[in-house]
């Protein structure tokens, strides 16, 4: 079926194949981008598969200090850490006047535990996240769930922070981050830190610096990935009440917490029921990932053992 | 508040080790690793096949670990220890990943080999003795369209084996 719809294009004129001077076939649009397709309407063979070769040419910062990062932020700048979220949007046509990269801001990579926290540097990575001693004893869930996270390339690149503030509803971490009631931490151009709940409806602007994961002994962490795109759910629970997230069913993921006193089915109906209306479009209609949230919420509780 | 350190709008200079030797080069900001290497440097043992870091055929390690540099800028390898296929037998004598994927017939076109020998040198540095679970995982980030992948798969458990007992 794709490939009638591809050839039917073709014929219809839609994909131009002949080579154009570099400054237009540079100009590929963010919409094509946005359509989730490798090909785009307009442009030469380059353009079309997204080639590196695409991305316009632009302005490196490499700040050492996280003030001087959200400064270049607030002047208009792009952040860049692992480059796993814009370096393709850049090759499918997103122009970036300037890219902050933050890989030289040590203070990013931190990971810090206190007695009550656990305190993850923006810039760690997803490897990090999976085998770092600190998080696997504080949160071997969260680490058990990572591991399992893209690949092996990808988890040595893509950090915490790139991940949250790409704001694409279809990633993982800030659904998991709301289920586990983490607060984000960032840093302003004066240097000051301001913090907001991952799952509060607006953040503060500047640079995310860290995410602070509160501790509970008994916590229990689950993150069902495997119907992507469709929906993600992640649920928390400790002691009495639970904290359930969902992702790629809205612009941003949608997080509600409840009290643990019925069964799975009665609790996950509850939950759907609260829910606002989840996204139609052309990967899956807002009812059946209605449907499907109550199954999988209904399936989470299970796994954090309500019977 | 000091302003950022601000290199461009056009070269930046970068100073990298590639394959063991000192690199210096001035680089726009928006070349890639995989064009330094091949395009710059003459390393064109660093395939590019997908060019949307999918594929893994343009993987090299950089301070030891796996990347795609075919979306890695040049400028991120500043400061780094660059490793290719080009420098796994730069004495002259092939490396027991190179060794192991010769004898087992781990490859056809051969395309994707050089991508898939650096994701297995970087596991092997990490883990002398993977499971078949371990390597399936690892080379899950790399795509042969050739051999079904059970002869990678065997060659990287004999590389194991050999680098193993060089190692005794």
């Amino acid at each position: 079926m794709r490939r009638h719809g591809i050839a039917r294009a073709i014929l219809a004129g839609e994909f131009v194949s002949t080579f154009r001077p570099s400054n237009q076939h540079r100009r590929a649009s963010l919409d094509g981008m946005r359509s989730g397709g490798m090909m785009r309407r307009v442009g030469d063979m380059r353009t079309i598969y997204g080639s590196h070769a695409a991305i316009a040419p632009f302005r490196l910062l490499r700040p050492a200090r996280v003030e001087d990062a959200a400064a270049a932020l607030a002047d208009g700048g792009v952040c860049l850490a692992g480059g796993i979220d814009l370096v393709p949007a850049m090759r499918a046509g997103r122009r970036v006047d300037s890219v902050v990269y933050l890989g030289g801001i040590a203070a990013l990579k931190s990971i810090e535990r206190s007695a009550s926290a656990l305190g993850i540097g923006a810039g760690v990575t997803y490897a990090q996240l999976a085998g770092d001693a600190a998080i696997a004893t504080a949160l071997p869930d969260l680490a058990a769930v990572w591991r399992g996270v893209a690949n092996v390339r990808v988890r040595r690149a893509a950090t915490i922070g790139g991940n949250v503030m790409a704001g694409n509803p279809q990633y993982d971490m800030l659904p998991a981050l709301m289920a586990l009631d983490a607060k984000l931490v960032f840093a302003g151009a004066n240097g000051r830190l301001e913090t907001a709940d991952a799952a509060s409806a607006s953040w503060p602007g500047g640079v995310l610096a860290f995410v602070e994961i509160p501790l509970a002994p008994a916590r229990r962490f689950v993150f069902e990935r495997g119907y992507k795109p469709v929906i993600s759910v992640a649920a928390c629970a400790a002691g009495p009440m639970a904290r359930i997230a969902i992702g790629c069913a809205y612009e941003r993921p949608v997080c509600r917490s409840i009290a643990l006193d019925g069964e799975a089915a009665a609790l996950a109906d509850a939950v759907v029921r609260d829910l606002p209306e989840p996204l139609s479009d052309w990967i899956a209609s807002g009812a059946y990932r209605r449907k499907l949230a109550r199954t999988l919420i209904a399936r989470q509780l299970r796994a954090l053992g309500r019977p | 508040m000091s302003a950022p350190k601000s290199i461009a709008p056009e070269l930046v200079g970068i100073a990298l080790t590639l394959n063991g030797r000192p690199l210096r080069k001035s680089v726009a900001p928006e070349a890639m690793l995989a064009d330094l290497l091949r395009d710059e440097c003459g390393l064109t043992g660093t395939k590019i096949g997908c060019d949307q870091a999918t594929c893994g055929a343009c993987t090299v390690l950089i301070n030891g670990a796996p990347a795609a540099s075919c979306a890695t800028f040049a400028w991120q390898a500043d400061g780094a220890a660059v490793t290719t296929i080009e420098g796994l037998a730069a004495q002259g004598a092939l490396d027991p990943v190179q060794e192991a994927f010769k004898a087992k017939s781990a490859f056809q076109c051969g395309y994707c080999t050089p991508g898939m020998i650096m994701l297995a040198k970087a596991l092997l540095a990490e883990n002398p003795a993977p499971d078949r679970a371990t390597i399936r995982d690892w080379l899950s980030a790399n795509i042969c369209r050739c051999t079904g992948y059970q002869m990678i798969i065997e060659a990287v458990e004999d590389a194991a084996r050999r680098m193993r007992e060089v190692a005794r």
